[in-house]
């Protein structure tokens, strides 16, 4: 009898002992994934901020009045002069952009300006509209972009 | 359902979320990228085309030394991924093309400007999106 019951004690704290490994083990599972979403947050928040914000006005060269009239729709563009190849931009907008994006800005200026001109050769310079210096310029000779 | 199975669950499916944007970012970039080289080799042919009308003498259909009158051939101009816009000026070129994948801005085409400046022999390349 006393047998028995020392049996049944064992089994009893055999499968305590059992479910405690288990929820252990789920704990640790757990832990871990928590551990694997944190780092991917982590991935996912970091791309996001590091992330290049790509283009910051809208080029289109197939339609290079219109491109040009947004641009001054949205301030970007604040005066031209075709006939002698002057434009001034927003110069805060203009340092955001990326170097190539500045060269798609100043080729497409520069041949709306020879179309309007009707001249075959490009010439342009790009000013700041605050401190009036010139951020770019293309002649026969060179192409700067600052 | 216990609830740490419901919890394993949901985390599971926290993770494969994550990990499926990961994927799918990684792609987009390799795709940009693979765009970019494709635009670059593009507009390194139309370089090469353009040196070649720079070099040759206007009797023969050529610039004398002048990238000026350069055109786009036929070939370059019907590409169906990369389009390409020529900007010659004497001694500089210029061109700027754009691909069929979405760039930098996750909404305009991926871009690419191209200069050759005169005096010199390294030309350069900039993605603008």
């Amino acid at each position: 009898m006393g047998s028995e019951e020392e049996q049944r004690n064992r089994m009893l704290a055999g499968a305590d002992h059992s479910d405690a490994r288990i929820r252990e083990r789920n704990k640790r599972l757990i832990r871990t994934i928590i551990g694997m979403i944190a780092l991917g947050g982590a991935i996912v928040f970091i791309d996001n901020i590091t992330r290049d914000k790509g283009a910051l006005v809208p080029i289109d060269f197939k339609d290079q009045k219109g491109t040009v009239t947004n641009w001054r729709s949205i301030g970007f563009v604040k005066s031209i002069d075709e006939a002698s190849a002057e434009v001034v931009v927003d110069e805060a907008e203009w340092k955001r952009m990326s170097v190539g994006e500045r060269r798609a800005v100043v080729m497409l200026l520069a041949s709306y300006c020879a179309a309007r001109n009707q001249k075959p050769d490009y010439r342009l310079t790009v000013k700041g509209d605050v401190s009036q210096k010139p951020l770019a310029s293309v002649d026969d000779k060179s192409v700067n972009v600052d | 359902m216990g609830q740490q199975q419901l919890l394993l669950l949901i985390l599971s499916s926290i993770v494969v979320s994550i990990a499926t944007y990961t994927g799918a970012r990684l792609s987009e970039i390799h795709n940009q990228e693979q765009n970019r080289i494709r635009i670059q080799t593009e507009l390194m042919h139309i370089y090469i085309n353009a040196t070649e009308y720079k070099m040759k003498p206007k009797n023969f259909g050529g610039g004398s030394g002048s990238y000026s009158g350069f055109e786009l051939q036929n070939t370059f101009a019907e590409e169906p991924d990369v389009w390409c816009w020529v900007g010659p000026s004497d001694q500089t070129l210029q061109m700027f093309a754009y691909g069929t994948v979405k760039g930098n801005d996750g909404r305009n085409p991926v871009r690419v400007t191209f200069v050759a400046p005169s005096g010199r022999l390294q030309y350069q390349f900039a993605a603008a999106n």
